[in-house]
């Protein structure tokens, strides 16, 4: 019998086999794509957050503060740090203000300092109050990806890519039975604990399995891939706090990736057990028209020199938010211990570099966390 | 017929219009979608009492390129259009009522639009169907405006226009003056077009303004966007003063030269003519005065906006770990 299996090859699940790998135990990694972190760990803004970009969600914002560190430097070769962020507060529909952003900042004890004037004039002064400037990086998923599977080697840690998990049951002993369909055919795997860190899909399995599914919303979310303009090479502009939109380097594709809060969103739907069950790859239908156009013309209302950015591609990702981040803004970490079996384990991940906390939740060790859950 | 690389927003305030918003939406889209690739329709809703932002919700649904900003309270029509302004992206921007204006002149607009005039005003063919108190207001008051205080405000002009994304920016910097849009986009220059049309009524009965709302209307307007009436009384007292002045040198010849004057009357009269010049002079002063404090001002927020839909509100817990057990709250 293993003693854990992951489900869910993205930067939660790969992290987390490797830190229950820890002390000789037999863990597994399965995966369905072809290599780890296809998924939303790549398609997403690669901001690594340090919580600026969470002035109103007090713990999210915080824990990013205290996490970010640590993650940039377990994954220094990944972290891309040569661009500067702005943070620029719109004057009108913003729900934060330049000295609201100011106060936030100095709680959570994250330096912020006004933008230089050359950088301020970039901005539509009738549009934007103030513009600050951070230091906040970007991860490049490709580096990241390399890195995750070193250490998952040096950990023992099997990868079973191409590999689904259709189905979970109890198992013999107290385990679990994990049903995986790869490019062997079917496979029966059995172990002590069983985590899925599948994100969107998260009840995918559950539904597959009889288990009752975790109340989430999805979201198609698209994001434009530009060619920024000279200024913006070496620069990332976040506009805050409402329906704005933000534009940094993606550094897997050396392009800029331009996000906006009203037009990055396509379709929204929930998922859970009161809503018949859609699978999320099924539900996010045909890719929709691109609303680029439309992103790219709002942005140049706040900032006009994005006229000079050059659309390339869109990017597709299906989002996964919690119901409870519609009301406080938060982006939590859902960590569900025994769901529907024990030794279940629901993971749901959310920014980065929280992972830790994940991890403190989880210890002082898996299966003793699981009888304090009881 | 090919689509034209624009984005076209559509701008339409809406104040208790339950009953006609959906026929106006629906109207709409269709000739956005046929002539150009991209498009929105801005509903402002101005703190409606009736269900309005229920059946826009509705459409929300069934149009994806429709949007809903909910003002706070009602602010009245200009300051709705305003903040669909603000909040409007297009190349183009048209400001329509849902009541009254035809889609159909939308593509019109737009072209004269893009061939280089910055803004299209929709002017009324006539004024059928107007009290008569109503015609011959708006006659005094066209005249008035156009050539008393320069305003240059199209007769008969409606909210219904067509603006260039330049000319938008422009008038979306004339802060204090926003409140009237026939005033302004008058004000921020622009060539300029119009095109006649006659208003329809989605309603089998049309909301009539009221003679009061119509005056009220009248003197908003000249008094937020003219200094000219107060001139006019700088002017008055300037001329009062001088008045006074020969009063005063009248009083004093003939006290000089007049054999009989009653006893009195010489002081009484000086002191009138004095104080009565002193007077107007200082109404003169400040009348100037007051003027360029007008000219000088503005910048206060004219609305609050209550909220654009994709809400949510502060966190307050604080301590924890963001990690959480249940996915729903």
């Amino acid at each position: 019998m293993l003693d854990a299996i992951v489900i869910g090859g993205g930067v939660f699940g790969a992290r987390l086999a490797e830190w229950l790998a820890a002390e000789g135990r037999r863990v597994e990694l399965v995966e369905r794509e072809q290599d780890l972190l296809l998924r939303a760990s790549l398609t997403n803004q690669a901001r690594v957050h340090r919580g600026y970009h969470y002035p109103r969600s007090f713990v999210t914002a915080a824990r990013s503060w205290v996490n970010a560190p640590r993650f940039e430097a377990e994954f220094r070769a990944c972290i891309v740090d040569t661009f500067a962020h702005h943070y620029a507060i719109g004057r009108t529909g913003s729900k934060v203000s330049a000295r609201q952003f100011r106060t936030f900042c100095d709680r959570i004890g994250a330096p912020v300092t006004e933008a230089p004037a050359p950088v301020r004039r970039w901005f539509d002064p009738a549009r934007i109050e103030a513009v600050f400037t951070v230091r906040e990086h970007a991860f490049d998923a490709l580096a990241l990806r390399a890195e995750l599977r070193r250490a998952l080697e040096g950990a023992g840690v099997r990868i079973r890519l191409g590999t689904e998990a259709v189905r979970i049951a109890a198992g013999p002993a107290g385990g679990l039975r994990l049903t995986v369909e790869g490019p062997t055919g079917t496979t029966e795997l059995v172990a002590r604990e069983v985590y899925n860190c599948t994100y969107s899909r998260l009840n995918a399995l559950l539904h597959a399995s009889g288990l009752p599914r975790i109340e989430l919303r999805h979201e198609l979310a698209e994001m434009l891939l530009v060619e920024p303009p000279e200024e913006l090479r070496h620069a990332a502009v976040t506009v805050m706090c409402g329906p704005f939109f933000s534009c940094m380097p993606f550094p897997p594709r050396g392009l800029h990736t331009l996000s906006h809060v009203r037009y990055t969103p396509h379709r929204t739907w929930a998922d859970g057990p009161s809503v018949p069950w859609r699978d999320p790859d099924v539900a996010r239908g045909p890719t929709p028209p691109s609303q680029g156009p439309a992103m790219l013309r709002d942005a140049t209302r706040y900032l006009p020199l994005m006229a000079g950015s050059r659309p390339v591609d869109s990017l597709w990702e299906v989002k996964t938010v919690l119901p409870r981040s519609e009301v406080d803004d938060s982006r939590p970490i859902l960590v569900r211990v025994g769901h529907g079996l024990p030794g279940l384990t629901c993971i749901a991940g959310a920014k980065l570099d929280n992972l830790y906390d994940m991890f403190d939740i989880l210890a002082p060790g898996p299966a003793a966390t699981r009888e304090a859950a009881r | 017929m090919t689509r034209q690389d624009l984005f076209v927003s559509v701008v339409a305030p809406l104040g208790d219009d339950a009953d006609i918003v959906t026929a106006f939406v629906e109207e709409v889209v269709p000739v956005l979608t046929e002539h150009y690739l991209h498009a929105e329709i801005v509903l402002v809703d101005d703190g409606s009492r009736d269900g309005t932002v229920d059946v826009v919700d509705a459409l929300l649904r069934r149009f994806p390129l429709v949007r809903l900003l909910r003002l706070s309270r009602r602010f009245g029509p200009e300051s709705a259009i305003s903040a669909g302004l603000e909040t409007a992206i297009g190349d183009f921007v048209v400001v329509m009522l849902p009541d009254c204006d035809p889609p159909s002149l939308i593509p019109t607009m737009v072209s004269q639009c893009r061939d280089g005039a910055g803004i299209v005003h929709a002017i009324r063919a006539d004024r059928r169907g107007d009290p008569w108190y109503l015609a011959l207001g708006s006659r005094l008051f066209y005249g008035l405006v156009n050539r008393t205080f320069q305003l240059q405000i199209p007769p008969n002009s409606t909210h219904f226009r067509a603006l260039s994304r330049q000319a938008v920016n422009a008038i979306l910097q004339v802060r204090s003056r926003n409140r009237y849009l026939r005033a302004v986009t008058a004000y921020v220059g622009y060539a300029n077009a119009q095109i006649t049309y006659t208003p329809g009524s989605r309603r089998s009965r049309p909301r009539q303004k009221g003679l009061f709302e119509a005056i009220r209307l009248a003197a908003g307007i000249i008094v937020a966007n003219s200094i000219q009436p107060l001139a006019l009384v700088a002017w008055l007292g300037l001329c009062a003063a001088g008045l006074s002045g020969l009063y005063l040198l009248y009083v004093v010849g003939i006290r000089l030269f007049h054999p009989q004057v009653a006893a009195g009357w010489t002081t009484l009269s000086a002191v009138m003519a004095v104080l009565f010049g002193v007077l107007a002079l200082s109404t003169s002063v400040m009348a100037a005065y007051l003027a360029r404090i007008l000219e000088e001002q503005g910048d206060r927020p004219m609305y609050f906006v209550l909220e654009e839909r994709t809400a949510s509100t502060p966190d307050v817990a604080a301590g924890r770990r963001n990690v959480v057990t249940d996915s729903t709250p």
